[in-house]
């Protein structure tokens, strides 16, 4: 038992990597047997990602070091840095593991209904499983190329994922502008990995930042790797890929790829919160992060209102949604050099982001989820045809309604704690901001009755009279999120302590997460 | 003289890199865009190799060797890593192109674009 | 900044107060009239002595609706569905004018 807690981290990673490999070998045993192994897999990550979260909580900042026995062992002896890839877990990993790991399990438990009937599900569950093994890998290393090759692992699984229904054309066409977008950005990523490498001798990420010098190089750096994580999140303007990519995703795999754009922006926060931290001009940055976040959040919600297509629409609302994060994130950011407004209101903006990051990946995850199920009842995805199905498929109604109210902001949501925090944050560094925020969360709302009138009230249409509600893994892959929706929203208070506010302190705390590697090795 | 033939890399790296950001943007062929995706990535991949480099540095394949000045093996691990992962995204990228031209019978990007908006 | 202290907006505060306004409105709801005469006028939809036509046209679209809002904003609304081109060239010029702005941002910002 003391051995699964010391190597938990490596597990997490490791075990849904060969699992993956293995699916294609048990779906040699049946379809049944494959199914029961996947889940029984994606539990047990579960299950390690919380010892992996206990013992963050208790016992600080977990170092794991691939190779040795401790960070500062090295062959030969007379190198004295960080050489071996190390997981460092902070409170950022473990709470972005959790959003991982619970994602996947309830995605992979609506897929073993909803994917009956398609062929090549083996190589549907590797590509699931590989694509859990990368989120939890980005979230726990502390090695840069380690994030890089783990990186460009996300993307090809959630590029291949995305394209799996080959049969349909935009399906294949969303896959393509992934792969190409992504493999883009990681490849700006790698430039400026060659960057530091060139500079410091060093690829270590706590290592790199007590070396950072901040040069004209480090600028350059700092650019690249804003533009590509970005792109990789799904902020305007480089939002252009989402919308393609997610509407075709089959099945329970739209909410672990948007689970993977969320673990790409908390990439984003670990560049430019640990490594680089306040060694750069934060005001620029932060504002830069502002600015990105306005857009993403008004010309999400304004596009979203257009749409005809359900899962478009939901679709749009993600990039709404990260607007919001990053509004968080950047008001944090923008203030992070002066200690007294930190204090005031920059730690509170984080941990809003963040609490958002949490909240969006139930309540967003259950909503496409929803939209997911309405295509596999009705056999469209085009709100112009539906009508009447609240009568019929209860529970999607139910589940829907509780992600719609959540996703507005309507208290008592988990949605409304975590964007009062942004609001109150962000009026107090600029009240336009929060005015901005407001507009857009109305405009949510408005959308979201426009689905729900579209698609779930009005009379019972002729067409649809035979269709039956959805099966029950699906209803239990939405319950798992909608219950972890209601548990965030009845008490916010104890997840923000328990998982939220140490996640922010350790993104603040840049100086322990150098100390832990550099100072006590 | 020596610091433009020191620097002719990086002039290389910079020139490639250019060169695929070109055709990447403007090309609408989509195998051409994919070309222009992997003179980016060898672009980057000659970055990492050309920084590794030390002044008459040997080859790095000794351990513990005294008083032979090596050049940097980190860097050709890192490239060698991004060259296979480069095989492996070029591989779905033009599996994709093929399944988009037997779903349109077109490989032109504005042609073969089923989705906007 | 603690949720505690804006107790009004409490989750449980707001769930109790949920529930009694149910209450409340059930109580006046189980005033009204229980019965009614199945099958004849009264369980009728009442569209001001109009006939009722069949459920397909009864039922308002999802592209009517906001109608009004989308004329209104045509001039925003316009060049941002143009830009939304969905060819990849476009989307790969955006991510370079991304990279160019946040490199121009941080070589220009002074250490504030």
């Amino acid at each position: 038992m003391d051995a699964l807690t010391t190597h938990a981290p490596i597990l997490a990673i490791a075990v849904p990597l060969a699992a993956a490999f293995l699916t294609p070998l048990v779906g040699r045993l049946g379809a049944k047997v494959r199914n029961v192994f996947v889940v029984a897999i994606l539990l047990f990550v579960e299950f390690l990602v919380f010892t992996v979260v206990r013992q963050v909580l208790t016992a600080g900042i977990q170092v794991y070091t691939l190779g040795a026995t401790a960070a500062g062992l090295a062959i030969p002896e007379s190198h004295i840095v960080p050489v071996r890839i190390i997981l460092e877990v902070d409170g950022l990993g473990a709470f972005l593991g959790i959003i991982a790991a619970t994602v996947a399990l309830s995605g992979a438990v609506y897929s073993l209904s909803a994917m009956r009937g398609e062929s090549g599900q083996d190589r549907f569950y590797t590509l699931l499983l590989l694509l859990t093994a990368s989120m939890l890998g980005i979230q726990y290393t502390g090695d840069l190329f380690n994030l890089f090759v783990f990186l460009e692992i996300l993307s090809i699984s959630g590029a291949a994922l995305a394209a799996f229904r080959t049969r349909f054309v935009d399906a294949v066409e969303g896959g393509f502008k992934y792969v190409i977008v992504s493999t883009v950005s990681a490849l700006l990523v790698l430039l400026s990995i060659g960057i530091f490498y060139g500079q410091y001798n060093l690829l270590n990420i706590a290592a790199v930042s007590d070396a950072m010098r901040y040069t004209l190089l480090d600028k350059i750096a700092l650019a690249l790797l804003i533009g590509a994580l970005l792109t990789k999140s799904g902020a305007v303007p480089s939002h252009w890929w989402v919308p393609d990519t997610y509407t075709p995703a089959p099945a329970g795999t739209s909410p672990i790829i948007y689970a993977s754009s969320l673990t790409c922006l908390g990439a984003a926060l670990r560049i430019v919160f640990s490594l680089y931290g306040v060694k750069m001009t934060v005001s620029a940055v932060g504002w830069l992060v502002i600015v990105a976040g306005l857009l993403s959040m008004f010309i999400g919600v304004t596009m979203a209102l257009r749409q005809t297509d359900i899962k478009r629409l939901m679709t749009y609302h993600v990039i709404s949604q990260e607007g919001y994060m990053l509004l968080g994130f950047g008001v944090g950011l923008a203030v992070l050099g002066d200690p007294q407004a930190v204090a005031a209101y920059g730690r509170e903006a984080i941990a809003g982001g963040l609490f958002h990051v949490l909240n969006n990946a139930f309540f967003k995850g259950l909503l496409l989820l929803t939209g997911e199920a309405l295509f596999f009842a009705l056999g469209t995805r085009d709100l112009d045809r539906m009508g009447g199905m609240g009568r019929t498929m209860k529970w999607t109604c139910a589940f829907f309604i509780i992600g719609a109210l959540a996703i507005s902001g309507i208290p008592p949501m988990n949605g409304f704690a975590s964007k009062l925090m942004i609001y109150e944050t962000s009026y107090q560094l600029n009240p336009m901001l929060a005015i901005v925020a407001l507009i857009v969360s109305i405009m949510t709302l408005a959308s979201f009755t426009k689905v729900f009138q579209a698609a779930f009230t009005g009379p019972g249409l002729p067409e649809y009279r035979d269709v039956k509600p959805v099966p029950l893994s699906m209803k239990v892959g939405m319950g798992v999120l909608a219950a972890g929706t209601l548990f965030f929203s009845l008490f916010p208070q104890l997840v923000l302590d328990t998982i939220v506010y140490p996640a922010t302190d350790a993104l603040l705390n840049q100086t322990m997460y150098i100390g832990v590697i550099m100072g006590g090795s | 003289m020596t610091s433009l033939v020191v620097n002719a890399p990086f002039v290389a790296v910079a020139a490639l890199a250019c060169v695929g950001l070109y055709i990447m943007v403007t090309q609408r062929d989509l195998i051409k865009i994919v070309m222009g995706v992997t003179i980016l990535e060898s672009a980057v991949n000659l970055f990492l190799v050309s920084l590794g480099y030390r002044n008459e540095g040997a080859a790095p394949g000794f351990t513990h060797a005294s008083g032979t000045h090596m050049v940097l093996p980190v860097p050709q691990a890192l490239t060698l890593t991004s060259i296979v992962i480069g095989v492996a995204t070029t591989a779905l990228m033009l599996t994709l192109v093929i399944l988009i031209y037997r779903h349109t019978g077109e490989t032109d990007a504005e042609k073969s674009r089923r989705v906007k908006g | 900044m603690d949720i505690r202290i804006l107790a009004f907006w409490a989750p449980v505060v707001c769930l109790i107060a949920f529930l009694v306004l149910i209450a409340v409105t059930y109580a006046f709801r189980s005033r009204g009239e229980s019965k009614h005469k199945q099958g004849t006028e009264q369980e009728k939809v009442f569209l001001s002595g109009e006939d009722m036509p069949d459920a397909g046209m009864r039922h308002v679209r999802a592209h009517n609706i906001y109608w009004g809002f989308f004329e209104s904003l045509k001039q925003y609304y316009d060049p941002l569905i143009r830009a939304h081109t969905g060819i990849v060239n476009d989307y790969l010029m955006w991510l370079i004018g991304v990279v160019a702005i946040a490199g121009i941002v941080i070589l220009t910002a002074g250490p504030w």
